[in-house]
């Protein structure tokens, strides 16, 4: 999306910051699944529809009835996002992200326009696609209440990142308050 | 804090340039296209007004058939609101140029009316001068200083003399001009040459050797301060128009009287001329035939008297012949009488003679024995003498015997003389001389008296000869002279004859002459019956042709006006009021934030409404700018092509200014208002907050489940996607659809016109040559100057038919209608062709059931197969008749009718009055040619036209259109890239989340871009495809309101049109799809994380 001003970004092995623009959007494409602070729904699309609309892409995607089933949204597959609740609504848009079957789901402040309650509902939901799918999930937030849950965290400052911490332990998502 | 707020709509523009641009544009276009096209119909006409006044061009003009007169002009002057008065005299020349000849038409300059606009040298000051127009120069070499030559027919006048027209037909060219009165290149028609006038020509008016004018001129006060294509302006000629209509009767019947009088007294004179002659050579005749009958008495009486002096004559010579006869007798037994005396003549003679030839022996005995004698008594002589000399003895005995023999002898000789002279005396002959001589003389004598005899019966023969001769002489003389009076009687007698012969001519002829002259006089006598009172025609500017074509054509320009623009505006005004909605919707939250700091309602909305009026506005007076200025004189300069009228007046005319911003600022400020009200309604923590997004909605295709079930993604958020932004939606449609409409029906014009004349004057009208008759004809006498005509190498086939104006009793119509009666409906296929304009193969053959109308006239007056119509004919006699078929037509309005079926209605036999012909193909000049041949036949043939110059005439017209039609195209391919690139430039800033979301969902450049120009796509084509329709329809109102009354385009688009209708739209897509490609990839990803605003 971006591209680096100094540094490298190496992920399994390969220097992104190197890639041309079009290998760029192959490998968003391929490996990378992408959770939204806003959810970025597309409006005019069915809660299904908007998952296939990343799985018509890529090359193995995963079921996007079952994916949605997964994060429990069965009955309303065929609901515009706005007929959906926010958590609703990122739901989906998580699923759309993990329908791609990427190697890497990046979150954006995924609860940043949610409520508490919703909050950690989908906190929840992307730690169990981590374990269950065995999928490397980074989630970026301002709210460092949710460090704990994470197995390694890393803080970053104007920029750069200052402090990489692992956590042997991760709290369960039921432990943690904000 | 105004000034802030000031400051931030500033800005807003410098930010949004481009929205700011693109309004401006539009409306550029829409105001530009409105006022430009609106005005060039008012520009041109006041340039016409303006050129019209400089040069004090009539108001109304009097054309008489009979010629006018100055009494005519005191009359007209008397009319009230008649403000000058000018009589000219109009006629036709020919020019001669070089081998070729051209025809010209010959007027009169005046200083006062009509005047002339001088473009180059001088008006002509005197009757050996004259100015051409620039064209006559240019087309035949001529140069100024030139002189020509016309030739003009001589008029009657009305003593019926021949007189001619000129004083002067050489005149020199001294300048060139433009005539107000030709400011079409149709100069009109003519008997002369090949029929059309070529040219123009200002004479000098003392040139002019008539005492009568063609045309009286006259000025209406008043008139010139008004337009003259104004309703006003007809009005008030209308007036002066009625008031010459009404002394029109009055001054018709004196000129008439005029030109009756003088035929009378001239027929009179003729009468009392013939009569005279009549009389004369009467009296000749007469006195010729007593001539020969004295000639014949003479005669007779010749030939009596030559008769008597013949018997005269022959009795006479019969008695003098007689009289020969016994003279001749007699003379005959004198001569026998005469035979005998003659001979006994000459016994006696012969009597005498032998004594005398004995007595002459005798003497000549005589004599002998004397000469002897002597001789011997010489010798003796001698010999005595001898002897005495002698000396011897013996000499003188010598001597003396031969004295002695000789003596012997002598007496011999003596004895013989005495011997005869005794036997003379006995015989009684004394003297033998005397006897002889007596003898001689009596045999002398005898012969004489015998000579005497003969002479005498000479004499008598002679004298009868001589009788004879000189009756011989007499007879002959006599009857020469005879033979020569009989001659003479016979001469005279054949003369006579011939005389009489000669006066059985004379007397024919003198009859023929007479009834000649009484024919003559009879005709001339019938002639006067027939001096049908004048027909005065009152005319005004729109019958000039050159005006009233000018004025029809900026009519159509106005027409064309009334639609294209509007067309524009309409699209324009949309384009705008969606730019303007987005922008207010766009900008709630600041809405918001402002209403929150306490702005009111009134200040917000400003801030928008400003933008728009600015936007509106600048554009709006660049597009008046332009469009005042560019559209009316790029229109004035094509039609300046075909009129020679000056350069157009731009003005800015403040109506149209008005009513094309009035309608530009009401939509784009309209709509700003509107939105901006209804946004400002909420209150601010509504309008801060992000919009509720539109929800998606399922579209109809879903419930079809098999065809949604089979839709690939993509498909499937098109659709969706196409009908969630309904405005949208609606706008690509309706301006993709106007364009491609636009642009069809450009083209379609285009076809509608481009295909008018072909197939008028081609397809439909297949004669080449139209021939007016001078002289109605039916029968032998048309079939026999059809064979004629035939004669021509150059004319294949001929057709005579009868052309008459007619006119349809419906509504309150006047179309000016030709009724054509073919003699042959069966040949009429040959020339004119009668179908169906559908389906071509139609071809309708007239019968005597109904009549065949064209298309136009059928439209017009809302006549249908089938209806029956009340007809009047040329006579003013009106029958119903049924129509059996509508024909395919586009130039005038026509109505076919079998021969059979006139008869039948009118009871009349219908005579022909025109023959068509086919040619060969020829070139101009092998037309003028023909034309030239045709029209020496001016017993029969009064005029010639061509179809290929009425052909030539259209295409003029038409090649104009084709013009304007091009800029419509070009405007209408503009507006398309106008209107799609604002709805793309829409599409995209307002599905930039969107865009930027699929992005880093990792779709490709071109799948991005498929996602949103698939959408683009369709609305191109659903709004093409009802473009398709929509041109139609555009292009039938169009042609409705362009069409003239005598005119019908061809209303038919053609299938190329849609298709360049479909490749411009299509064109002006792709630029903008290119365009979108390019601004989709330059969206940033990043968009996507940002909140909603």
């Amino acid at each position: 999306m971006d591209s680096v001003t100094s540094g490298k970004v190496i992920i399994d092995g390969k220097d992104i910051s190197k890639f041309k623009k079009k290998d760029l959007i192959k490998y968003r494409r391929e490996d990378i699944g992408f959770v939204f602070q806003f959810y970025n729904l597309v409006q005019n699309l069915t809660a299904i529809e908007n998952v296939e609309l990343a799985t018509q892409i890529c090359k193995k995607p995963l079921n996007p009835e079952t994916i949605l089933e997964k994060v429990g949204l069965k009955n309303r597959m065929k609901n515009f996002p706005s007929q959906l609740s926010g958590g609703e609504q990122q739901r989906v848009a998580i699923a759309r992200a993990i329908a791609k079957n990427p190697k890497l789901l990046l979150c954006d402040e995924p609860t940043g326009a949610l409520d508490y309650k919703t909050g950690k509902q989908i906190l929840q939901l992307l730690q169990d696609t981590c374990r269950k799918e065995k999928m490397t999930v980074i989630i970026i937030t301002h709210n460092s209440a949710l460090t704990p849950m994470a197995d390694r965290v890393i803080h970053f400052k104007n920029g750069t990142a200052f402090n990489i911490e692992r956590n042997e332990n991760p709290t369960p998502i039921e432990e943690i308050e904000w | 804090m105004k000034t802030a707020l000031f400051k931030d709509g500033i800005k807003e523009i410098k930010n949004s340039y481009k929205r700011f641009i693109s309004i401006l544009l539009i409306v550029l276009l829409g105001v530009g296209f409105f006022a430009g096209i609106r005005a060039a119909s008012p520009d041109m006409k006041k340039t016409i007004d303006e050129y019209f006044d400089k040069l004090n061009v009539f108001d109304v003009q009097v054309i008489s058939t009979l010629g006018l007169t100055d009494d005519d002009i005191m009359a007209i002057k008397n009319i009230q609101d008649v403000e000058s008065v000018e009589g000219t005299y109009q006629t036709d020349a020919i020019v001669k140029i070089e081998e070729e000849e051209a025809t010209a038409k010959v007027e009169a300059f005046s200083e006062n009316m009509n005047t002339l606009d001088l473009i180059e040298g001088k008006l002509p000051e005197n009757k050996y001068e004259c100015v051409v127009e620039n064209k006559f120069l240019v087309e035949t070499g001529y140069k100024i200083g030139d002189t020509i030559e016309l030739e003009i027919e001589d008029i009657t006048n009305d003593d019926g003399e021949k007189e001619k027209v000129l004083k002067e037909n050489k005149v020199k060219i001294v300048g060139t001009i433009n005539s107000p009165l030709y400011i079409s290149t149709d100069r009109g028609s003519t008997k002369l040459g090949s029929g059309v006038i070529d040219y123009y020509i200002y004479i000098s008016k003392e040139n002019i050797n008539v005492d009568l004018y063609t045309n009286i001129y006259l000025t209406v006060s008043g008139a010139k301060e008004l337009n003259t294509t104004s309703n006003k302006y007809s009005d008030e000629i209308d007036n002066v128009k009625e008031e010459l209509e009404n002394i029109s009767d009055e001054r018709r019947e004196a000129r008439y009287n005029e030109l009756h009088d003088s035929a009378n007294s001239k027929i009179e004179d003729a009468q009392k001329e013939l009569d005279e002659e009549k009389e004369k050579a009467q009296k000749e005749l007469d006195d010729a035939e007593k001539e020969i009958q004295d000639g014949k008495k003479q005669l007779e009486n010749g030939r009596k008297e030559l008769e008597t002096n013949r018997a005269n004559a022959n009795s006479k010579f019969a008695s003098a012949e007689k009289q020969i006869e016994e003279t001749k007798n007699i003379l005959e037994e004198n001569k026998e009488k005469y035979e005998q005396e003659k001979k006994k003549a000459e016994k006696q003679i012969e009597g005498y003679e032998s004594q005398l030839s004995s007595l002459e022996q005798t003497q000549k005995q005589l004599n002998k024995v004397n000469t002897n004698l002597k001789i011997m008594q010489s010798n003796l002589e001698i010999l005595k003498k001898q002897l005495g000399e002698a000396q011897t003895v013996e000499e003188k005995e010598k001597i003396q015997e031969k004295i002695d023999t000789l003596n012997i002898e002598i007496q011999k000789l003596q004895m013989t003389i005495s011997i005869i002279q005794t036997e003379l005396e006995k015989e009684g002959i004394t003297d033998l001389d005397e006897t002889i001589s007596k003898l001689q003389s009596g045999i002398e004598t005898a012969k004489k008296e015998l000579e005497d005899g003969e002479k005498k019966l000479q004499n008598a023969e002679k004298q009868i000869e001589e009788s004879e001769k000189e009756l011989a002489s007499q007879k002959s003389s006599t009857y020469y002279q005879l033979n020569q009076a009989q001659s003479k009687l016979e001469s005279s007698e054949k003369e006579i004859e011939e005389g009489e012969k000669e006066l059985e001519k004379a007397k024919k002829e003198f009859d023929e002459k007479i009834e000649e002259a009484e024919e003559k006089l009879l005709e001339a006598k019938e002639d006067l019956n027939d001096i049908e009172k004048p027909e005065w025609f009152v005319l005004d500017r729109e019958q000039n042709v050159g005006y009233a074509s000018y004025v029809q054509d900026t009519d159509r320009v106005a027409s064309l006006a009334e639609v294209f623009p509007i067309v524009f505006f309409l699209v324009a005004a949309l384009i705008s009021l969606t730019s303007m909605s987005r922008m207010v919707e766009e900008q709630r939250v600041q809405i918001g934030t402002l209403k929150a700091l306490g702005y009111s309602k009134r200040q917000i909305a400003s801030k928008y409404l400003i933008y728009a009026s600015l936007a509106t506005i600048i554009g709006g007076m660049i597009g008046l700018f332009i469009g005042f200025k560019f559209l009316p004189k790029v229109i004035a300069d094509m039609y300046g092509m075909v009129y020679t009228v000056p350069e157009v007046i731009l003005e800015f005319n403040m109506d149209i200014a008005f009513v094309g911003m009035a309608f530009a600022v009401a939509c784009t400020v309209g709509a700003t208002l509107y939105t901006s009200i209804r946004e400002l309604r909420h209150n601010p923590a509504t309008l801060m907050r992000p919009k509720a997004p539109k929800a998606g909605k399922r579209v109809l295709l879903e419930r079809i489940t098999f065809i949604w079930k089979h839709l690939n993604f993509t498909a499937k958020v098109t659709a969706r996607n196409l009908f969630r932004y309904k405005k949208r939606f609606l706008m690509t449609i309706i301006g993709v659809c106007g364009c491609t409409s636009l642009i069809v029906s450009g083209f379609g014009l285009r076809d509608a016109i481009v295909d008018m004349v072909p197939k008028q004057f081609g397809e439909i009208d297949k004669y080449d040559i139209s021939i007016n008759l001078k002289d109605e004809k039916y029968g032998e006498n048309l079939a026999t100057l059809e064979e004629n005509l035939k004669e021509n190498e150059k004319i294949e086939s001929t057709l005579g038919l009868n052309i008459q104006s007619v006119k349809i009793i419906k509504n309150d119509n006047n179309q000016s209608i030709q009724l054509i009666v073919p003699e042959d409906v069966n040949k009429l296929e040959e020339f004119i062709s009668l179908r169906d304009r559908k389906n071509k193969e139609d071809k309708y053959i007239l019968d005597d059931t109904g009549i065949i109308v064209s298309e136009k006239l059928a439209n017009l007056l809302d006549i249908k197969k089938g209806d029956t119509i009340l007809l009047e004919n040329a006579d003013g006699i009106r029958k119903e008749v049924q129509v059996s078929n509508i024909t395919e037509n586009y130039i005038m309005h026509y109505i076919y009718m079998a021969p059979e079926l006139y008869d039948n209605i009118f009871n009349t036999r219908i005579e022909s009055n025109v023959i068509l012909a086919k040619t060969v193909d020829m070139t101009e000049t092998e037309e003028n040619d023909l034309g030239e041949i045709l029209l020496k036949d001016s017993d029969n043939i009064s005029g010639v036209s061509f179809t290929s110059s009425s052909h030539n005439m259209f295409e003029t017209v038409m090649e104009n259109m084709k013009i304007v039609v091009w800029i419509l195209i070009i405007a209408a391919g503009l507006l398309a890239l106008v209107v799609l690139y604002n709805l793309l430039n829409a599409n995209i800033s307002e599905r930039i989340r969107e865009l930027a979301t699929i992005k880093v969902l990792g779709f490709y450049d071109k799948e991005v871009y498929s996602y949103i120009a698939r959408e683009t796509i369709i609305l191109t084509i659903i709004g093409i495809a009802l473009g398709l329709f929509g041109g139609y329809f555009l292009t039938m109102y169009i042609l409705k309101t362009c069409e003239l009354d005598i005119t019908m385009f061809n209303p038919e688009v053609k299938l190329l049109s849609y298709i360049w209708g479909i490749l411009i739209t299509v064109f002006f897509a792709i630029i903008v799809n290119i365009i979108t490609y390019f601004s989709l990839k330059k969206i940033d990803m990043i968009e996507s994380l940002k909140s909603v605003e």
